[in-house]
C-alpha cells in the first residue's frame, strides 16, 4: 500500500509542476484526492473482510482498478497538457 | 459462493454489456417492483405483530435522525471534491441519504438463505428513511428552508407511491389477524423468484448505465464507492448503539449504504428540474447498487454477524 501511494503522489507532483497556477493544482488535488481516499478505504474493507472471514478479493480488484484509472486520468491530463504548452510556445516563437 | 438470487443481476449486466436484447415490458418491471414494496410491508407486519417491540418509537426517531444526517455527510465531499454546484450536490446528496428497496430486499434474501434473524420492524425503518434526505437535499440545493411546503409534503410524504404501498400494506399484515395467512403463498413464497427477475432488469439497466459512463467519470466512480462504505459503517454503529441483532445490524448497515434510484428520482424531477438527472442515476443504480449488491451486502451481513454474536 505505501508503494502505490508512494507512486500516486510522485505521479501527482510529477504532473504539478507541468500545472504553474496555483489554482489549477488545488483543483487537480481535489479532483484525485477523492479516488485515493476511495482506494485506500476498499484496502481496509478488503483487510476487515478478510478478518470476518469473509472473501477479499472483491474489494482488492475494485481498489487497484480505481487506482489504475486514476493514474491513466493523471497520465492523460499531463499529456494533453504538455501538448497544450508545446503548442503555445510555438506560437509565440512563430509570432516573435 | 455468489447467491443465485444475486446472480441475475449479474447475468442482467453481461448480457447488456454483450449487447443482448433482453425484452423486458416496461410494465412487468414496474409490477414487479409495486409486487416488492407490497410483500415487504406484508412480511414487515406479519413479523411486527408476532414481536411488537416497545423500544420502537425511540429507535424510529434514532432512524430519522440518520436519515437527516447522510446527506450532510454527501454534500461536503460533492461540493469540495467533485466541485458540483449546490443543486447537483443536493441532488445527488439526497440520493445516498435516502434508501434502495431492492437493496433491502436482497439483503432480506441473504439474510433468510443463511437463516439469520432480523428485526420484524425494519420495513417501517424502511419507509422512516425514504423522506428526511429528500427535504434535507432540498434545503442543501436551494438554500433555504421555503421549499417545504403543504404541497411537497403533501405529494411527497402522504402521496409517495412507495411509501403509501409499504406503509399500507405493514398496516394491512399487522391488523389482518388469521386472513393475512392466504396471502403468503403469493407474497412470500414468491419473493425470491419475483426479486429474481427484477435484479435481472437491474443488472439490464446498471450495465446500460456503465455504458454511459464518460470520459471524467473518475470523481463518480469513486464517490458511489466511498458513499455506501461510509453509510454502511454509520448505519453499522447505529445498528450497534439500538442494539439490533446480527441481521438487524446488517440491515441497519445496508439502508446507510443504499442510494435510491426510484423514488428520489421522481421527487427531484419534480422539485429539482434543473439537477442533473443522469449524474445521480448513473451513480446510485450504475455504481452504487451493483457495488452494494456483489460486495457490500455481504460484507455488511458478515460484519452484523462478527458484531452481533
Amino acid at each position: 500500500m505505501v508503494v502505490l501511494v508512494t507512486i500516486y503522489f510522485y505521479l501527482y507532483f510529477d504532473f504539478c509542476k507541468i500545472l504553474k497556477n496555483t489554482e489549477e493544482r488545488v483543483m487537480t488535488f481535489k479532483s484525485l484526492a477523492l479516488p485515493l481516499i476511495t482506494c485506500l478505504s476498499l484496502l481496509a474493507f478488503s483487510y476487515l473482510s478478510s478478518v470476518l472471514g469473509h472473501g477479499s478479493t472483491g474489494f482488492i480488484l475494485l481498489a487497484i482498478s480505481i487506482f489504475s484509472f486514476s493514474i491513466v486520468s493523471l497520465i492523460q491530463s499531463s499529456r494533453e497538457n504538455h501538448t497544450l504548452m508545446r503548442a503555445s510556445s510555438r506560437q509565440l516563437k512563430e509570432a516573435k | 459462493m455468489i447467491d443465485a438470487v444475486v446472480a441475475f443481476f449479474l447475468l442482467g449486466i453481461i448480457a447488456q454489456l454483450l449487447g443482448a436484447k433482453i425484452p423486458f415490458p416496461d410494465g412487468l418491471y414496474k409490477t414487479l417492483s409495486l409486487f416488492l414494496m407490497v410483500a415487504i410491508g406484508l412480511k414487515g407486519g406479519i413479523a411486527l405483530q408476532q414481536h411488537v417491540d416497545p423500544a420502537l418509537l425511540t429507535m424510529s426517531i434514532a432512524v430519522v435522525a440518520f436519515g437527516l444526517l447522510l446527506p450532510l455527510v454527501a454534500y461536503p465531499l460533492l461540493r469540495y471534491f467533485g466541485q458540483l454546484d449546490k443543486i447537483n450536490a443536493g441532488a445527488i446528496a439526497a440520493h445516498y441519504g435516502s434508501v434502495s428497496v431492492a437493496t433491502y430486499a436482497v439483503a432480506v434474501a441473504l439474510l433468510e438463505a443463511g437463516d439469520i434473524a432480523y428485526e420484524a420492524y425494519f420495513p417501517l425503518f424502511v419507509v422512516l428513511l425514504e423522506m428526511p434526505a429528500i427535504l434535507v437535499g432540498l434545503v442543501l440545493a436551494k438554500g433555504n428552508l421555503k421549499v417545504i411546503n403543504r404541497a411537497f409534503i403533501k405529494k411527497e410524504l402522504v402521496a409517495n407511491q412507495s411509501i403509501l404501498l409499504m406503509v399500507g400494506s405493514l398496516v394491512i399484515g399487522f391488523v389482518g389477524g388469521d386472513s393475512v395467512q392466504k396471502l403468503t403463498p403469493f407474497f412470500v413464497e414468491l419473493f425470491s423468484g419475483v426479486l429474481a427477475l427484477f435484479l435481472l432488469k437491474m443488472g439490464l439497466v446498471a450495465g446500460e448505465q456503465l455504458g454511459t459512463l464518460k470520459k471524467n467519470s473518475l470523481f463518480l466512480i469513486s464517490f458511489a464507492i466511498l458513499m455506501p462504505m461510509l453509510g454502511g459503517l454509520a448505519g453499522t454503529g447505529l445498528g450497534v448503539l439500538l442494539e439490533l441483532s446480527a441481521g438487524g445490524i446488517a440491515l441497519m448497515a445496508v439502508l446507510g449504504a443504499s442510494a435510491s434510484y426510484i423514488a428520489v428520482p421522481a421527487a427531484m424531477k419534480e422539485s429539482l428540474p434543473e439537477a442533473n438527472a443522469g449524474m445521480s442515476i448513473t451513480a446510485s443504480l450504475g455504481i452504487t447498487f451493483p457495488f452494494n449488491v456483489l460486495l457490500g451486502v455481504p460484507f455488511f451481513i458478515a460484519l452484523g454477524q462478527y458484531l452481533g454474536a
